[in-house]
């Protein structure tokens, strides 16, 4: 570690300065001479789509890559940053998107993991709740720091991660996708925080990309595309529309990616037949999740062929045992589940396939694909026991050729990328990989299809091909039911919107008659009927 | 393709081939330090091993035991189970051949399917214990079958062995044990009274094509590959896991099974089961499906390379050549270790690449779109 | 024999037989909740048994022999620790796979430097100094040093997970070792080090064999016991205490077979075949049983990949 320690702070000249920063992967520029300041007391949010280098500059600032080219300074002296620990010397502290926290460690074994105050060689345990206890209060963090980390709820658990950082004296925060996983109420809550601390002195670097809370919390904000540093506004007067033509940029888009329109403009769509019969129908259902907790109490829900209806929620409130309880992944304790007119108790994903049910899961690898097998096989999956796949009475065995040709067309069809039956799953990127589930589990005209967080991880040009092959489906007759965290697209896609709060129903509406504050009500717990 | 995704692609198959020459090339030098010959143990091994009739009955029967036990612990590895339970199941199903061979008398050509079957069937079952408890109450099959093989080898030692099935009267052997097996029942011989080379080497043969067409040429295989690679997208669409589980650990059991069948009714043991019964052709088994890196054409051939040299090991205790016997144990330990550290042996394989014309960047991280 | 007697017998049975595999079950339990499953404990025993074997009678008869051979074993074991915590952490090489590697390795080794340093095949038919043990009468010898230590090392272990910061990164690390890294404390350097002395403590317990317990070397010493103690892991719910209750029941259960089997009429009954089985059975049962509540370490047996999401 060669961090030269600052000479003389110079409160007025700025925490951070990166010059002319790059990194390459291989061949991919990820990032590419990136120049821009910070000071105490300030917001700066970087923007960008997927892959337009926001967390590998996060990363670069917090040490945990090294660049190619550029230079990083710290209160005016350039310094080299060869580990996490370097930046964190330096008063830089980095709240990850994805915790790294320990579940069964308390909220102060957690805060001072690394560096614990001791006694006599032993954990001085009293006297790091208690430091924990001053740091919360100080920055406005409510917590109790002896409560189990996994007692805690996904807001207190970042509460926890941005303690980790405060107890560690940073003067710098870097926040990677805070509210992705947070309720519109506790990202509000987050922001007021993010608020509270700049009051405080302290400089904030946010990346995101939601244009809504990158607005209200930023004082200033500067946009990404491949790896450059396109554009950059004063928050106050920004126009959300030219920060979101910079991110994706109106000057000769590359020849396949026609430049998408945000917020999207569809075609109405035609609203969907209400004399036919419902294709999934749920009765005062009861469920436990994995733990055996209640994750559904009383739920009553009916999606008619042909009709999308879009699921919100904050994570955790039922969705996902929802739509296992609707592929069979999941028995009700009570309730009546029917599919197709047949009352359903006892479904298991063998037969929810075999009445027509389509998955496409929230997690590819668990749930999705089997990346290990080639993408013909994956193709097969759930279905090798019949023809085109299967040959033979006596004696089954694997058509190959049929294998082949079915999984030709079906990659074909669905622009995957690389088309390549024998290609392994695992060696194709994220997009293409849903794509690949969508394939299959959409070939053979479903009669409904349940689909979680469908375009999560996926950049805007694979997001609208999952949107427009789901919305095909719908104009084919199938029932759809979609969970998803993007209010947006759920907006965008669905004939109605379903809200789940604490395993119940809060509200329910045709999105054009609901606005996002009563959403976010309703996901808060405020139901429809107490409102 | 280009030469360098060629030698990319035999990566699988190079990497135990490396593994194993490693292996020789370590403990030949182990042998230099000793003072002996590298050279002279080689050929003392082949010798042995591969040096007429009679040693060539000796390594196929060691070979076709080892086979069995591999594809027993290489077949369930497909679906992501560990079988370590093969030692229990090959002694199960020597015992059991051992006595079907002589409880039952019919003519040969009905006798010997019958026994080998009926061995099968209770090796299968013996495994299927190991797969009730995964399926049903979530016993990790590692230690469930541990400890199996153990109650296995006190209920046949301590028990079976001689109470019940012991053989009565004077054999006129040294060691006691069961009574020996039908002449039906034996294995016919391929190359005459002075070899014991038996049909137990083209069966085992026979058997490692019949595992890798379940494997990559039926629904079954591809189920079980669908497993191994990812559980949890196994049972999304519809795959039944626990169903499939039972059944792989089941038709393993009864390979381990045949294995031991196979010695007994080959001779190996002068055709009963001997008292305290304890050849590590199970644990072996292990050893061979990671040489052969799970695939049954890889057991096959670490099976026949180890099975000689084991073989030709008793011509390394030779005054000339003055080598312990276990050595070829040694170099199959060694090799294990190193197919172990796969990186390691990944890191030798690409080595050459890096002379090649365009060396791409090491390791890039996928990037991601 | 009286049941009092009988009780008495099984107590000392459990105080004196319980220690090779509540250490090495303890070794289990401090690699697993680092991270790092040890399945190789038996080939760690095996070492262990013949470097202390091997090292008390290279030091001859004095009193200072079976203490010399008791850290060879653990040094022995220790290496074996060393092999699995170089595979698994920087070969990232499948856990299970490398311990069971180790044990195969352990066979063929051992056999192979008994006959060269020994010159003998099957055992050390020397009889071999042994450490300090206390006559208890008609109940035989307690092998003090034994038991001392299979008291002891638990309780030292469980304090030092739960009450030092170095306890408090083993046990984070164990189930997220990212938050270890992020905290700037190396998640190799601890793994690796979780390896070692779980194979030190394995190595300990079989040298304990022939030290405290028998008097010589055996070929085929520990005899399974080192997989004994992977189920007192499981058994004993990966706490260190746990670990040892359940060595602490195997060993009366085994002290139970022996007392059930050598004499009364039990024994003309049920052949001795069930008996020795019996411990084994047993665990199973209660693995069937207790599955479902018992709960590993997060990140047990997962390779730690620095550039994984």
């Amino acid at each position: 570690m060669t961090a030269e320690a600052p000479a003389l702070p110079s409160p007025d000249g700025p925490i951070l300065e990166v010059l002319g920063l790059g990194k390459s992967f291989g061949e991919l520029r990820a990032c590419d001479g990136i120049s821009f300041s910070l000071r105490r007391g300030e917001v700066l949010a970087l923007v960008g789509e997927n892959g337009a280098g926001k967390t590998t500059l996060l990363n670069l600032v917090m040490g945990l890559y090294r660049p190619d080219a550029g230079e990083v300074r710290v209160r005016g002296q350039a310094v080299h940053l060869a580990c996490p620990a370097d930046a964190e010397a330096l008063g830089l502290g980095m709240v990850h998107q994805h915790f790294t926290l320990v579940g069964p460690l308390t909220v102060a074994e957690n805060v001072v993991l690394g560096r614990e105050p001791q006694r006599l060689g032993l954990l001085d345990r009293a006297r790091a709740e208690r430091e924990v206890e001053a740091v919360s209060r100080r920055h406005g963090l409510p917590i109790r720091p002896a409560a189990r980390l996994d007692e805690l709820s996904v807001a207190g658990r970042q509460r926890v991660e941005i303690l980790k950082v405060l107890w560690r004296g940073a003067e710098l925060l870097a926040f990677d996708e805070p509210t992705a996983a947070l309720s519109p109420a506790e990202a509000d809550a987050l922001c007021r925080a993010i608020r509270q601390l700049r009051d405080a002195g302290k400089a904030i670097l946010f990346v995101s990309h939601k244009l809504r809370e990158v607005q209200a919390v930023a004082d200033r904000i500067a946009v990404l595309r491949a790896g450059r540093l396109v554009a950059a506004f004063e928050a106050k007067g920004a126009d959300p529309a030219q920060v979101a033509a910079a991110m994706v940029g109106d000057v000769g888009p590359p020849a396949d990616r026609p430049a998408p329109e945000r917020p999207a403009v569809q075609p109405p769509r035609a609203a969907p037949p209400t004399s036919a019969a419902p294709i999934l129908s749920l009765a005062d259902v009861h469920c436990l999740d994995a733990r055996g907790a209640p994750a559904l109490r009383g739920v009553t829900l009916s999606i008619l062929p042909g009709e999308v209806v879009g699921v919100a929620g904050v994570d955790g409130n039922g969705q996902r045992e929802l739509a296992e309880l609707c592929t069979g992944l999941r028995r009700p304790a009570s309730g009546t589940v029917t599919l197709a007119g047949k009352p359903a108790p006892h479904l298991d994903p063998a037969t929810a396939r075999a009445l027509g049910v389509a998955h496409v899961p929230e997690d590819r690898d668990r749930g999705g694909l089997c990346g290990a097998l080639t993408l013909a096989e994956n193709l097969a999956l759930g279905r090798a026991w019949r023809p085109p796949f299967r040959k033979g009475h006596l004696l089954a065995r694997l058509d190959r050729a049929g294998l082949a040709d079915r999984a030709g067309d079906l990659l074909r069809r669905f622009d995957v990328r690389p088309p390549d039956p024998e290609a392994r799953a695992s060696s194709l990127s994220g997009g293409n990989q849903q794509k690949v589930v969508l394939a299959r589990e959409l070939d053979g005209a479903p009669r409904l299809v349940v689909a979680v967080h469908p375009t999560r991880g996926l950049d805007l040009h694979a997001s609208r091909a999952v949107r427009e092959r789901l919305r095909e489906q719908a104009g084919l007759g199938a029932g759809l039911l979609i969970v998803s965290f993007d209010l947006d697209e759920l907006r965008e896609i669905a004939d109605r919107l379903v809200v789940l709060c604490g395993g119940r129903i809060t509200g329910e509406a045709r999105p054009a008659d609901v606005d996002d504050a009563t959403l976010s009500r309703w996901m808060a717990g405020a139901s429809e009927a107490a409102a | 393709m280009s030469a360098r995704r060629r030698w990319l692609a035999l990566e699988p198959a190079g990497l135990p081939v490396l593994a194993v020459l490693l292996a020789f090339a370590l403990c030949a030098a182990a042998i230099l330090a000793l003072g002996r010959s590298p050279l002279a143990a080689a050929g003392a091994l082949l010798d042995g091993g591969l040096g007429g009739l009679e040693p060539l009955g000796e390594s196929a029967l060691k070979a076709t035991a080892l086979t069995w036990t591999g594809l027993a612990v290489a077949l369930p590895f497909a679906a992501g189970l560990f079988n370590i339970g093969a030692q229990g199941q090959f002694l199960v199903g020597a015992l059991a051949a051992a006595w079907a061979g002589r409880v039952l008398d019919l003519p040969a050509p009905l006798e010997l399917p019958l026994v080998l079957g009926f061995a099968f069937a209770l090796g299968a079952l013996w495994a299927l214990i190991a797969a009730e408890l995964k399926t049903r109450r979530g016993v990790h099959e590692v230690i469930s079958t541990i400890l199996l093989n153990w109650i296995a080898i006190h209920l046949i030692d301590s028990w079976l062995v001689t109470g019940p099935l012991h053989a009565s009267g004077s054999q006129g052997f040294s060691h006691s044990g069961t009574e020996v097996v039908r002449a039906s029942a034996h294995l016919p011989l391929l190359a005459g009274a002075g070899s014991r080379l038996n049909a137990g080497l083209p069966l085992a043969a026979a058997g490692a094509l019949a595992v890798w067409w379940l494997l990559r040429r039926t629904p079954f295989g591809l189920e079980l590959r669908a497993i191994g690679s990812s559980e949890p997208t196994a049972r999304a669409v519809g795959i039944p896991v626990g169903r499939r589980i039972s059944q792989v650990m089941a038709v393993a059991g009864g390979l381990a099974a045949l294995g031991g069948a196979m010695m007994i009714l080959g001779g190996g043991t002068d055709f009963r089961y001997p008292e305290n019964y304890r050849d590590p052709y199970g644990f072996d088994g292990i050893a061979i499906a990671l040489i052969g890196a799970g695939n049954p054409f890889g057991v096959a051939a670490a099976a026949a390379l180890f099975g000689t040299l084991r073989a030709g090991a008793v011509r390394l205790q030779d005054p000339e050549i003055g080598l312990h016997r276990s050595w070829p144990e040694i170099a199959q330990g060694v090799a294990v270790v190193l197919v172990a550290g796969q990186l390691l042996l990944r890191g030798l394989w690409r080595w050459p690449l890096r002379f090649a014309r365009k060396p791409a960047a090491a390791g890039a991280p996928e990037a991601s779109p | 024999m009286t049941h009092s007697a009988a009780l008495g017998a099984i107590a000392v049975s459990i105080l004196a037989y319980a220690p090779p595999v509540a250490l090495a079950a303890l070794g289990g339990v401090l690699s697993e909740r680092a991270g790092v499953i040890n399945i190789g404990l038996e080939g760690m025993m095996r070492f262990g048994a013949l470097f202390g074997a091997w090292c008390s009678l290279a030091a001859g008869s004095g009193p200072a022999a079976p203490w010399c051979g008791l850290l060879a074993g653990a040094a022995a074991g220790a290496a074996g620790g060393a092999l699995l915590g170089f595979l698994a952490v920087w070969a990232r090489a499948d856990q299970i796979v490398a311990g069971v590697a180790i044990n195969l390795l352990a066979l063929g080794l051992v056999t192979f430097l008994l006959e060269w340093g020994m010159g003998a095949s099957g055992g050390i038919s020397d009889p071999v100094a042994m450490l300090p043990s206390i006559p208890l009468g008609p109940l035989g010898r307690l092998p003090a040093v034994a038991t001392g230590a299979m008291l002891v090392l638990p309780a030292a272990a469980s304090l030092f997970l739960r009450r030092t910061p170095a306890g408090l990164r083993w046990r984070a690390v164990g189930e997220n070792p990212r938050a270890v890294a992020a905290a700037g404390v190396s998640v190799r350097g601890l793994r690796f080090a979780a390896a070692v002395a779980s194979g030190a403590l394995a190595g300990l317990g079989g040298a304990l064999l022939p030290l405290a317990l028998l008097g010589r070397f055996e070929d085929r010493m520990p005899a399974g016991q080192g997989f004994i103690a992977l189920a007192a892991v499981v058994f004993g719910k990966w706490t260190p205490l746990g670990a040892l209750g359940a060595a602490a029941f195997f060993a009366g259960a085994e002290g139970l077979q022996i007392e059930l089997s050598s004499g009364g009429s039990l024994a003309a009954l049920v052949p001795k075949g069930f008996f020795l089985a019996l411990p084994y059975v047993l665990t199973l049962l209660v693995l069937a049983g207790l599955v479902g509540k018992a709960v590993p370490p997060a990140a047990d047996g997962v390779p730690y990949d620095p550039e994984g999401r």
